[in-house]
């Protein structure tokens, strides 16, 4: 009887947890509308919001379209509705769709240029407070309206819109800002890179819409668009950022002026805060280890020397862009790069006399040191070009 | 008539109206009506040398009277010569050319011996009665071990027959200190049941527990081990296994040599182990047969699939219906993909496939086997195919049921994968009412009350909860022989050295040589 006892009690305590589980109605998967990518935009009448939701009723395995883009279905909902705030227009969509929607599995949410020049802060709001979005959404812009774009792209390679998103997060190569990263602190606060999603023309075959790519990024100053980045700047912020993993580019040779193509292959950021005479400086150095993917060029890399020149090179081609990118964030007065988070760690006594007008101070006071470490590690198997080594046999070419 | 009614009197009745005399008639008489209708009995008189006259009783078909015939009726017929008419000399000198023999003298003893086989053999003019241990019946084979079958291990099985079990296991222990107590239980069926143990390894409290329990047995019959499992077992209304049961005579060896008992019951080829814990039954006879670090490897595969078994249907009702945020976004489409045209909800299809699964099995092991392959074509084809093509059930659940089918039967231990199988149902209930949060709260429940059980004092978990850390290398791992250097803890402690020295302790002593 005393076993049975314990049994009972241990039921009465789980019986008395329950509420503290939050966990009571079940609900199908099927009456479920997954929300894979949330699409805001602003508009005249406010806020437009586009809900984009695969629609697994056409992708039942052996079934029609079964394989999913199949037929000429798309496996995609998007549900567009406007109101004057995001929740108003979620309870006009949520009034529409028969099943209830859900956001466990949204990854990303996608903004129009106009939303983000007049501030994303409603998403900020809306994503902090509702239990089932995640701080770690990655947050993208597009130029023009988003939701036509978004809406009319045909997925090419995958089947949803949101694996492409995913795909370029996951293999870094897109700038990636989640909601979080907007909300360190409020001194900083609605800071940020905001990376922009490309929609080139239409597509060759199905004449269908435009097809997605990756282009620069925004600044964000409070929430709002403060500067426009090119593609080339917005890897410099992906450098700062830490984001940077692998990176091809060319610089002209030192020697005979044709290009010699680079790869990076590991990248290393550090950035630390230091004390100057007069006030706070920061330190931003990267390490990356390179190797030589082409060359046209026909420099000795045998030579030590010549190592050392190209590293030279790509330094200063380096340097000259991070300091052009931080530039413009001091001259939009946004600290986009969060340093505001490095310099309250490491000086927070200093950092509680600044913090009240950090981003004048970062524009106006804060020294910032940029220096790149480059290493060239593999210069090919051949030390020659192949132009050199095989083509160039001495004879003039012909015009 | 006093010195008849002792204890063992009970088992074959009353015998107060036995006459005390050394006529043969009267005797005669008095078995004859007490084994009245019964048509299996034969009586046989005769006469030998002198006229002495004999009557032999015994039960057809049990009692090898060729045998008899030959060794000593014949001789006893033939031989008269020197017979000098003394019928005393017939029991008392060792004149039967045979030897086995008893000779009784009180009538439930010589009941007890007829229905056990032997023939008894009356004689005028004395009191004594002679046993003629000649019983001899039809038993069967012994033959490959269906239900625990190995690859590399040996292949015998135990049989019905208790004698041939008892040399099965003799033959494996050549000890004297392998003791064999025979009880014999049931009233009517009179049920020899040897309780076999190694009485240097075996700690005698254990003994001792095991021999008051089955004490207290007073029942009409006991025709299979599970009459004295039920009996004995600690917590009878658990539904985990607290007595292991075996068909291997090495597995009764083994577990001998480990200090536990095991009780073999007559007719039924299924030997009890006590005591046992939740990691042995998780063992089987091929782990030690194997090398060993594969049989740990496979020791983890059933680990893994133990879980599975309980755990897999509840976790995906908890996951599906509560918790969808938890799956990667593509398997989440597939599944939801698959579930899209199934009219119930998950809880419910989950039930309705799992219990289907039951009764398939239930009747794959029932049905004759000549039908057999209608059933599982039946089962495959209907249940599987054709439920998901009509949209009844979901692919996914297809095959979180036959995963958790095949998972269940991973398990060595039949009676531990009934009683994981009967505990999925409510754990799939609670997953389906509460999500995850339930499933925690069955598991926790499971738990404390495995903590809770004991089987002849061994904790359920051990040697994992109490830890004894020096028995684990036998539990999550299978440690080489020859690292098993002592016993387990289920050994009495004065005698829990395997071994003296590392049977590969030759390694060392090739290094020696050399310097």
């Amino acid at each position: 009887m005393a076993a049975l006892g314990r049994v009972a009690g241990l039921l009465a305590a789980a019986a008395l947890a329950l509420p503290l589980a939050g966990c009571w109605s079940s609900n199908e998967l099927n009456n479920r509308a997954f929300v894979s990518v949330i699409v805001v935009d602003r508009t005249d009448e406010g806020i437009e919001l586009t809900l984009g939701i695969p629609l697994t009723n056409r992708l039942i395995p052996g079934q029609t379209g079964g394989t999913g883009g199949g037929g000429n279905q798309r496996p995609t909902a998007f549900v567009t509705r406007s109101g004057v705030s995001l929740e108003d227009a979620l309870q006009k969509i949520q009034g529409d769709i028969p099943r209830r929607v859900a956001f466990g599995q949204t990854h990303s949410i996608v903004m129009g240029e106009r939303f983000v020049r007049e501030g994303i802060e409603p998403v900020l709001e809306f994503v902090a407070r509702n239990p089932f979005l995640r701080l770690n959404t990655n947050l993208f812009m597009v130029n023009g309206l988003a939701k036509s774009k978004v809406a009319d792209m045909p997925d090419s390679f995958e089947r949803f819109f949101v694996t492409v998103l995913n795909g370029y997060v996951r293999n870094h190569q897109i700038l990636s800002t989640t909601v979080k990263d907007l909300m360190f602190d409020k001194a900083n606060g609605g800071d940020g890179a905001l990376p922009i999603l490309r929609f080139d023309g239409a597509m060759p075959k199905s004449g269908a819409g435009p097809s997605v790519g990756t282009s620069g990024c925004v600044l964000l100053r409070k929430g709002k668009l403060a500067a426009l980045l090119t593609p080339e700047e917005a890897s410099a912020v992906r450098v700062v950022t830490g984001q940077l993993k692998q990176y091809t580019y060319s610089i002209q040779s030192p020697t005979d002026g044709r290009n010699i193509g680079f790869y990076t292959t590991s990248f290393h950021m550090e950035i630390k805060p230091y004390r100057t005479k007069s006030g706070l400086g920061i330190f931003v150095r990267s390490t990356s280890h390179v190797g030589i993917i082409a060359s046209d060029s026909t420099i000795d890399l045998n030579k030590p020397a010549n190592i050392e020149r190209l590293e030279q090179e790509i330094k200063l081609m380096a340097d000259k862009t991070v300091q052009r990118v931080l530039e413009q964030s001091k001259a939009a007065e946004t600290d986009a790069f969060n340093f505001a988070r490095y310099i309250s760690v490491q000086y927070p006594r200093e950092w509680k006399k600044i913090k009240g007008n950090w981003r004048a101070y970062y524009k106006d006071r804060l020294e910032v040191n940029v220096d790149s470490v480059i290493q060239l590690r593999r210069v090919g198997s051949s030390t020659e070009s192949l132009r050199t080594s095989f083509l160039d046999d001495g004879t003039p070419e012909k015009p | 008539m006093s010195t008849f009614k002792n204890a063992a009197a009970a088992a074959s009745g009353d015998c107060d109206d036995y006459p005390v005399t050394s006529g043969l008639e009267e005797r005669l008489a008095w078995f004859k009506r007490s084994f009245s209708a019964c048509s299996d009995v034969v009586f046989y008189e005769f006469a030998i040398g002198g006229g002495l006259r004999c009557a032999l009783i015994y039960l057809r078909e049990m009692f090898d009277y060729r045998d008899a015939e030959e060794h000593l009726l014949e001789p006893l017929l033939t031989a008269s010569g020197d017979w000098d008419g003394d019928v005393s000399r017939l029991f008392s000198e060792h004149r039967l050319p045979m030897s086995g023999c008893r000779t009784l003298t009180e009538p439930d003893a010589a009941m007890a011996a007829i229905l056990d086989g032997s023939g008894l053999l009356l004689a005028d003019g004395d009191q004594r009665l002679l046993e003629l241990p000649f019983a001899k019946f039809e038993k069967r084979a012994v033959e490959e071990a269906p239900n625990e079958s190995v690859i590399r291990g040996p292949r015998e099985a135990f049989v019905e027959s208790l004698d041939t079990n008892l040399t099965l296991i003799r033959r494996r222990i050549r000890s004297r200190h392998l003791k064999t107590e025979r009880l014999l239980i049931g009233r009517e069926t009179r049920t020899a049941v040897i309780l076999i143990y190694m009485d240097n390894i075996c700690p005698s409290s254990l003994v001792r527990e095991m021999k008051r329990r089955i004490g207290c047995i007073d029942i009409d019959g006991v025709l299979g081990s599970n009459y004295i499992e039920e009996a004995i077992a600690d917590s009878p209304s658990s539904p985990f296994p607290q007595i292991q049961y075996t068909e291997r005579p090495d597995t009764v060896a083994a577990s001998l040599l480990e200090g536990r008992i095991s009780i073999v019951v007559d007719n039924t080829p299924i030997t009890l182990l006590a005591p046992v814990s939740f990691y042995m039954m998780l063992q089987s006879a091929e782990d030690y047969y194997q090398p060993f670090i594969a049989a740990s490897w496979i020791r983890w595969i059933r680990f893994v699939f133990l879980a599975t078994s309980l755990l897999l249907p509840s976790f995906y009702i908890a996951i599906t219906t509560f918790h969808p945020e938890m799956i990667p976004f593509n398997l989440l489409i597939s599944v939801s993909a698959s579930r899209e045209v199934v009219p119930f909800p998950a809880l419910m299809e989950a039930l309705m496939m799992e219990i289907a699964f039951e009764a398939l099995r239930e009747a794959s092991v029932r049905i004759p086997k000549s039908i057999g392959q209608a059933v599982s074509i039946i089962g495959a084809l209907i249940i599987g195919t054709a439920a998901v093509q009509a949209g009844i059930v979901s692919a996914a659940m297809v095959i979180i049921v036959s995963l958790t089918g095949i998972a269940s039967f991973i398990i060595p231990n039949f009676d531990l994968g009934l009683s994981f199988r009967l505990l999925r149902f409510p754990m799939m209930l609670l997953a389906g009412a509460f999500g995850i949060f339930g499933i925690a709260c069955g598991m926790i429940l499971i738990y404390v009350h495995m903590l809770n059980l004991q089987s002849f004092g061994t904790p359920y978990l051990s040697p994992i909860a109490p830890q004894v850390t020096s028995a684990i290398k036998d539990t999550l791992f299978r440690a080489p022989w020859w690292h098993m250097l002592r016993r387990p803890p289920t050994a009495a402690a004065v005698n829990r050295i395997r071994q003296l020295r590392s049977a590969r302790s030759w390694v060392k002593q090739e290094g020696e040589d050399a310097e």
